[in-house]
């Protein structure tokens, strides 16, 4: 259902955000290419989006808002390591459930 | 970007203008919410009309650590999003 929602990997180095770079995943060569234009700005719409929310959540399950210290301390680094992988397993779960419901949906 | 190596498309070129507007957007989204982070976890009373040393410290720290804090993020986000890409891939291929 979200096939390909995400954008391509290429960071803009030393940009704090990544932004997508490619085209959906879906099969783009048979879309003319205002549709694969749309698409891609609701890619980038998404991702974007994804990359904001994860990083409200994230800053308020790992940062200590005391700011003793400028660096990340150890433990707040790990913390966002293991939020984004975490993040990201519970959006394959949901993504994974609401395929198949939407699935059984459509042939029930 | 969609392959073909003749200049650029109206779509390539919409697209590019668009990246740009959303980096810009992004961009100001992630310094308004700074502005607000480090004034809401720095700034406690208003006893002086200037920022005391005292703030004025937290806020210097503060800004540096939600930047490592988004540079972080966005590593590992990316990281992320490849394998997730890749599992797509996959998926779709068989």
């Amino acid at each position: 259902m979200f096939g390909g929602v995400f954008g391509g990997s290429n960071t803009n180095k030393g940009q704090a955000q990544p932004m997508p770079g490619s085209m959906p995943g879906m099969n783009a060569a048979q879309m003319d290419p205002n549709a694969q234009l749309a698409a891609a700005e609701q890619e980038m719409e998404m991702v974007t989006e994804m990359f904001a929310n994860l990083g409200e959540l994230c800053k308020q399950k790992c940062i200590i808002q005391r700011y003793h210290d400028e660096e990340l301390s150890k433990a707040e680094s790990v913390c966002i390591d293991r939020c984004v992988s975490k993040y990201f397993q519970v959006n394959r779960v949901v993504n994974d459930k609401l395929a198949k419901l939407s699935l059984a949906n459509q042939q029930g | 970007m969609y392959g073909g190596g003749y200049g650029q498309s109206y779509q390539e070129q919409r697209l590019q203008q668009l990246m740009e507007q959303k980096q810009l957007r992004d961009f100001m989204r992630m310094y308004t919410n700074l502005v607000g982070r480090c004034f809401d976890d720095c700034i406690a009373d208003f006893n002086s009309n200037t920022l005391n040393d005292k703030e004025l410290a937290c806020t210097t720290r503060c800004t540096l650590k939600n930047m490592k804090f988004n540079e972080r993020l966005g590593q590992r986000f990316a990281e992320e999003n490849a394998k997730l890409m890749e599992e797509q891939a996959k998926a779709a291929g068989q």
